[in-house]
């Protein structure tokens, strides 16, 4: 019953730095109770914070690259769409900063990562988890 | 030679319908051709110091060479070649309802004058038709292209495409580059107007990752890397995503290496699908969909019960399609190649079944 009443719980509230320590495009692994986060300024400003391991073999996602997602519609063809992913520093593969799905098996749970609410407040970037 | 009374080859006549995914037809020589071919290309091949087709690098080590010894004419023709042979010691032995034919003359490997090979594809296919599709109902055939004048190929599948007894398009597995290239997908755009599979096989040009090695056994042993490369590649140049009906067949590549190569392709995607990013799959989604094997060469480990368990790992029941290989030396038997640890059931479909859905039979 303990675990059942800690997953219903409101998520707290966690400052992870203030605005100027996370620039656009960076991102940084930010522990929130026992868990470890990978918290991201996306290009255009607004924030995203998805679990901090990879579901692969563990590395640490922050150390990888925020990137919009490469996408195409015809061979040999490379365009950036809108979304956004996060690429694993180790082996490369892909999350989705949104749904935290991966975009090769987005079906598969075990390779996926929980998202998390991540806003801007009074300067603050601020994560809800 | 005698020629080979059926029940010679086949004591072990049964009743289960068979679909042969894989008998090769021969040319007794290339100037069988000179009545289908048109000039300037004609008088090249019909005199007496003409034009010769490339040959097999390596020397036989089998009894009869290539070919399996009881399918000998045994009056110097090659094996393959007599229509009559054929049909008592394959089709009529073991209930074959359709032999497809794959040609082994593959103007795609004539790597100099483009429009001679173009022209030889179109007399092979005019032969093909007159002297064994229109002879024989159960026999299906493949249409021979030269896939170097890509154009010029899907015009040729246009012009045969309707006739019933092609099925598909025969691609030799090249070693030197991949047919996914965007430049051969005139040919992909033309099967796939034309409702016809696509087919790699093996040729005389086929070689291993380290070219022809000294021994044949080397070569024989080592050249599926052939058509995983050309599998590779029709993925990775997002063949199955542009040609989104294409089926394709690979014929005598061995399949045990499917598992191996889905798993080694899937993992390089969730890593470099950013290079590729026209593929939109996982690799193994389009080979279970998309792609046909045929069983021969059959392996044959101690253990049965191991071969079953590769063809589990691939993770569909209609991957599989029956295949002899007659009249060569590693022919197998449609009732003896598949072992008792594949339930009954999945034996029907590979000895018939799942070509037929393949080829819409
Ligand atoms: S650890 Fe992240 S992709 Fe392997």
């Amino acid at each position: 019953m303990v675990s059942r009443v800690l997953r219903d719980a409101p998520p707290r509230r966690y400052v992870v730095c203030a605005r100027k320590d996370l620039a656009p495009g960076e991102a940084r692994t930010f522990r929130a109770g026992s868990r470890s986060l990978a918290v991201v300024c996306l290009e255009e400003g607004s924030y995203r914070a998805v679990t901090g391991t990879c579901p692969h073999e563990a590395a640490s996602l922050a150390k990888g690259k925020v990137e919009k997602m490469w996408t195409s519609e015809t061979a040999g063809e490379h365009r950036s769409s809108e979304r956004c992913v996060i690429v694993c520093p180790w082996h490369n593969f892909e999350f989705d900063l949104d749904t935290g799905l991966s975009p090769c098996e987005p079906g598969r749970k075990d390779m996926s990562l929980r998202t998390y609410r991540a806003v801007l407040e009074d300067g603050e970037v601020v994560v809800y988890a | 030679m005698a020629e080979t009374k059926v029940h010679e080859l086949s004591p072990d006549v049964r009743k289960t319908p068979v679909i042969d995914a894989d008998v090769h037809e021969m040319l007794v020589s290339v100037r069988d051709l000179v009545p289908y071919l048109a000039e300037p290309w004609k008088s090249r091949v019909a005199v007496a110091d003409g034009w010769k087709n490339r040959n097999f690098p390596y020397s036989y080590p089998q009894v009869a060479g290539v070919a399996m010894a009881d399918a000998a004419t045994g009056d110097g023709r090659p094996a393959g070649s007599d229509l009559k042979l054929v049909q008592s010691q394959l089709l009529n032995s073991y209930n074959i309802e359709y032999a497809i034919l794959v040609s082994s003359f593959h103007p795609t490997n004539v790597q100099v004058q483009p429009e001679f090979a173009t022209g030889l594809a179109r007399a092979y296919n005019n032969w093909l038709i007159e002297n064994w599709l229109e002879k024989d109902g159960r026999l299906k055939g493949s249409i021979t292209i030269a896939a170097q004048q890509p154009e010029a190929a899907a015009r040729e599948i246009e012009r045969v495409g309707a006739h019933p007894g092609f099925v598909q398009i025969i691609l030799p597995v090249v070693p030197d580059h991949v047919f996914g290239n965007p430049f051969y997908h005139p040919i992909f755009e033309a099967a796939e107007r034309n409702d016809l599979a696509i087919a790699f096989h093996q040729s005389n040009a086929t070689e291993t990752a380290v070219g022809l090695p000294p021994y044949y056994i080397e070569w024989h042993t080592a050249i599926s890397q052939a058509w995983q490369c050309q599998l590779i590649g029709l993925i990775a140049h997002g063949v199955f995503d542009k040609f989104e009906r294409l089926r394709v067949a690979m014929l005598e590549s061995s399949w045990t290496w499917v598992p191996h190569l889905m798993w080694r392709f899937d993992h390089n995607y969730r890593s470099l699908r950013r290079e590729v990013p026209w593929v939109k799959r996982m690799p193994s989604e389009y080979i279970r969909e998309r792609v046909k094997f045929s069983t021969q060469p059959m392996e044959y480990p101690e253990d049965p019960e191991h071969l079953w368990r590769m063809f589990e790992m691939i993770g569909s029941e209609e991957f599989l399609m029956y295949s002899s290989d007659y009249p060569h030396w590693d022919f197998d038997s449609p009732y003896r190649a598949l072992p008792r640890s594949f339930p009954r059931e999945i034996r029907r479909k590979i000895l018939a079944e799942n070509a037929r859905s393949f080829y819409g039979f």
